[in-house]
């Protein structure tokens, strides 16, 4: 039997290295990858929740499938800005796109 | 001779999850680290079915199957076209700005608090009262995921769940994901006078 704080733990590291991730890259699709990194490091700790506390309820998994459609959706919804940022400014580079900075 | 056979398979489980663990974690440090975005989105692919891996560890098949398809399918695709649309890396500058100490110290620091968060506290406290284990061992132990009228955590439940306790919420979430992905295509077709 895994301990449920090690799955714990391997979230928590995962979700700490895209944090690092977000706050380091300035390329967008970069900082993409890192949110969707964030993103699965939750849903490893709603399963290990659910396996683990609630094991005869699928609460936790049904969770998981909601943030899996949310970071579908965010993934196309960014990559068509990216797209267009790029279009405009030529530039993917969060640092470059300052129009709304006064 | 059955015990024997439990602490193999048991053994297995610790093998597979801790080779699984390392195998996300340096994947996920490819992805932070990388020079190079095409390699950081197959670094995010590796990740991401390692994880999946650990799902059916956590007898979550369902969601490992989803994660493969919606993830490492649809999703790192997307990633790899948008890179090669935007020859993004083709431009040669740095793909990290100057706040990268400050990143270091911030992504250091979530980790030790939710490390030490997930280690200091007792998890036996969020288990209902009448099935919360008596003796109390340190670690939450994994309760059996079967019953006498057999499995209860398996796909079906999950569909059973997804469809009526979360029917309202499973409606908004694909009235979500129409939007956003309409809302996609809209900005990325652009005005058609528009040179590219």
């Amino acid at each position: 039997m895994i301990p449920m704080e090690h799955v714990l733990v391997l979230g928590g590291l995962l979700f700490a290295i895209g944090v690092y991730g977000v706050l380091a890259r300035r390329n967008a699709v970069l900082i993409l990858l890192s949110v969707e990194l964030m993103l699965n490091a939750v849903n490893l700790n709603l399963i290990a929740f659910n396996a683990y506390l609630r094991p005869t309820a699928a609460t936790g998994m049904a969770f998981a499938v909601f943030v899996i459609v949310i970071a579908a959706a965010e993934a196309g919804l960014a990559l068509a800005i990216i797209l267009r940022l790029f279009r405009n400014r030529r530039t993917a580079n969060v640092d470059e796109a300052d129009l709304l900075k006064w | 001779m059955e015990g024997q056979a439990h602490v193999l398979v048991e053994s297995w489980e610790h093998a597979v999850f801790y080779l699984l663990a390392v195998v996300a974690l340096a994947g996920a440090l490819g992805v932070v680290f990388s020079r190079d975005i095409i390699h950081a989105a197959l670094y995010l692919v590796v990740t991401l079915v390692m994880t999946a891996g650990v799902y059916v560890l956590l007898s979550a098949e369902f969601l490992s199957l989803v994660q493969i398809l919606v993830y490492g399918g649809g999703v790192s695709i997307l990633v790899l076209f948008a890179v090669m649309i935007t020859r993004v890396r083709d431009t040669r500058v740095p793909l990290e700005g100057p706040q990268r100490p400050f990143a270091i110290v911030a992504g250091i620091a979530v980790a030790a608090v939710l490390a030490l968060m997930v280690v200091r506290s007792d998890w036996r406290l969020a288990i209902p009262a009448e099935r919360r284990p008596e003796r109390s061992p340190v670690q939450v132990q994994r309760v059996t995921t079967t019953t006498p009228e057999g499995t209860v955590r398996d796909t079906s439940a999950v569909g059973h769940d997804l469809f009526t306790t979360f029917a309202v919420p499973f409606e908004v979430a694909s009235l979500v994901l129409l939007v956003a992905l309409i809302g996609a295509i809209i900005l990325a077709r652009g005005e058609e006078e528009e040179v590219t």
